[in-house]
């Protein structure tokens, strides 16, 4: 048997979005894991039960309305509303009267079209693909809904327009070269509505077919060979979408504290977000791909809250992500400085970043200065070999 | 007289010293940690020139492992947070050694890091953290290898060859990538015991009792695993014509 040094040792691939990305669901699993409590059995046996119950309603015979949507077809429903699902774990709950045809649903890219009447999607957790339904207003003017993550509902207006409602997660909709960005209880309508106010926020009653479709019923839970079941693929907010966001014009964020249209002129008087707030919004942003959103958040938190635990982290946040997205080395270098004076966990690779830094600036004497901290604190660490060959 | 008098000053200085590092302790973990995780806020520590102490601000690489611990027990998700990016690599590293198709390393890393979090209340000593960690990974990856085995006994899923050159890094030397080469030819032919003991024995180095430790076994059964999984792979040798 040989004895294996560091550089022998087999190692993954590790890019920092891959970090994000494994922490992203770790974060979400987590926090969606009830604290151990006493009562826990009990609970855990009633739910056995129900799932035993729910086993036995779904090993009957399937509903007629039990369908798996196939590529390139379509489904039209008459008076009854109806659900589907996709081979790649999404379900659609087709209201009466609708029309939705899936187009592609290749690796990384799944096309739905709503072409009349409503539907509410339930998006399967699949980091690495985009969920889009495309639909158009009686007007012609086409809608699309990129998929964040997760629930929502895309409707034909009877006067003619879209809107789409989000019960959970995040999308973005386009459409006429404006993007709003939509948090669980926002809605938007297109712009063929002469009812500007009237989309629904979290406290307005349900839209009678969204109440409809809300809840489990006979229709909707029959079962279906290759369908996610609710433990599966109904669950809690997705990371689906990773494509680019940037770059959209007109864009604006819609959610349940927030206007809720596009259209409305209100301006909320600005009051200042709480370090946690910003804190997840920051993180939401990242996971959604909008980087220039989430480095602002980043840096709004350290500016307003400076005192903050959490603004140690949001430094090192704003510097990887003006570093390793935004092309800005100077303002990365002051993240980081104020990420370092905080002292935190990441200094080692707070360090190492900065003398990077440095050396990608040309100021030479500073990043040797960096890098000679770096390997005197480091000495055996991880980003060793990378910065001892900076700045020679 | 003397005497008694240096012994207290020596004394003295000790316990000045002590106070110094405890003070110095306090206001690093002041910095990181959140002042609820606090019973009251500490002043501002002032330098000293008695004894020739000062207090460093910032003296280390932040809190340690237990004080993270102790902070993401009460929930705290910046604690949860700086224990996942302090040992994701290390996680990851491990994670791939075990279970080397890319397409299992999220997974399994994901699936240690809940079940961690998940049980930190069960962790008797916070320091010991990552080792603890590392034992959570290797449980995961066994149950992962037994499913994924069952699911190809019974034809859900058909058996892939480990990809030799994705896992056997660039920078190996000669030896050491033939070594790594040849215990990876082998792996999927091992029970789940076998393989894991084999690679905590052959590419981590851990020594016997850590492979135990880790893998939940006793001394005896891990050195069982550890014959038979030697066997396959000098048998495997001996078919290559190569030495043992």
């Amino acid at each position: 048997m040989i004895d294996l040094g560091r550089s022998d040792l087999p190692q993954p691939s590790l890019e920092p979005a891959r970090l994000e990305r494994q922490w992203s669901n770790v974060r979400e699993r987590t926090s969606r894991r009830e604290p151990t409590f006493a009562w826990r059995w009990p609970v855990l046996g009633a739910v056995a039960i129900a799932a035993s119950a729910l086993l036995v309603w779904r090993l009957v015979p399937a509903s007629e309305d039990a369908t798996l949507l196939a590529e390139g077809s379509a489904i039209e429903t008459t008076h009854r509303a109806m659900r589907v699902g996709l081979e790649e774990g999404s379900a659609i709950e087709v209201a009466p009267e609708s029309r939705v045809a899936l187009g592609s649903t290749t690796g990384e890219d799944v096309t739905v079209s709503l072409d009349r009447g409503s539907a509410r999607f339930d998006v399967a957790r699949r980091p690495s693909r985009a969920f889009r339904v495309q639909t158009t207003t009686a007007g012609g003017e086409e809608v699309e809904v990129r998929v964040v993550g997760t629930a929502f509902r895309v409707s034909h207006d009877d006067d003619g327009s879209v809107s789409v409602e989000v019960e959970r997660g995040v999308v973005e909709v386009r459409s006429g070269g404006e993007l709003a960005r939509l948090t669980a209880g926002g809605s938007w309508r297109s712009h063929g509505s002469t009812e500007a106010s009237a989309e629904a926020t979290p406290t307005d009653p349900p839209h009678p077919a969204q109440e409809a479709l809300a809840g489990p019923s006979e229709g909707f839970v029959a079962a279906s060979e290759g369908f996610a079941g609710p433990s599966e693929g109904f669950t809690g907010p997705s990371e689906g979408f990773t494509g680019p966001s940037e770059g959209f014009a007109g864009r604006s964020e819609v959610g349940p504290d927030q206007a809720p249209s596009r259209r409305s002129a209100h301006t909320p008087a600005r009051t200042v977000p709480e370090a946690r707030t910003l804190f997840e919004q920051a993180r939401e942003a990242r996971q959604a791909g909008s980087i220039a959103e989430s480095a602002r958040l980043y840096a709004q938190l350290v500016a307003e809250h400076d005192e903050d635990p959490r603004a140690d982290v949001a430094a090192f946040e704003l510097a990887r992500l003006r570093m390793d997205h935004l092309d800005d080395p100077r303002g990365a270098l002051r993240a980081l400085d104020r990420a370092l004076a905080g002292g935190g966990a990441f200094r080692e690779d707070a360090m190492a970043r900065r003398a990077v830094l440095l050396d990608r600036l040309g100021r030479d004497a500073e990043c040797r200065t960096a890098r000679d901290a770096y390997l005197a604190a480091f000495g055996s660490g991880v980003h060793r070999a990378a910065v001892g060959a900076l700045c020679p | 007289m003397t005497a008694v008098s240096s012994t207290l000053e020596a004394s003295i200085k000790a316990s000045h010293e002590a106070l110094v590092r405890h003070i110095t302790l306090l206001w690093d973990a002041l910095l990181v940690l959140p002042w609820s995780t606090m019973a009251k806020p500490v002043t501002e520590p002032r330098a000293t020139s008695e004894g020739g102490a000062q207090v460093v601000p910032f003296p280390g690489a932040g809190p340690s492992d237990a004080q993270l611990v102790e902070a993401a027990r009460e929930r705290q998700s910046w604690a949860l947070e700086a224990l996942f990016r302090r040992h994701a690599r290390f996680v990851n590293g491990l994670a791939f050694r075990l279970m080397p198709r890319d397409g299992e390393l999220d997974d399994l890393v994901q699936d240690s890091f809940v079940e961690a979090f998940a049980s930190l209340e069960r962790l008797a000593d916070p320091s010991a953290f990552k080792g603890w960690l590392g034992s959570i990974v290797v449980r995961t990856a066994h149950k992962r290898i037994r499913r994924r085995r069952l699911m190809e006994r019974v034809g859900l899923r058909r058996r892939e060859p480990i990809d030799l050159d994705a896992v056997v890094p660039s920078t190996s030397s000669p030896e050491a990538a033939l070594e790594l080469r040849r215990v990876y030819a082998v792996l999927e032919s091992m029970g789940a015991e076998e393989r894991i003991a084999l690679v905590l024995r052959r590419v981590e180095g851990l020594e016997l009792a850590e492979i135990a430790e880790r893998m939940s076994l006793s001394l005896a059964t891990v050195k069982r695993r550890l014959v038979a999984a030697e066997a396959i792979l000098t048998s495997s040798r001996a078919e290559e014509g190569g030495a043992p």
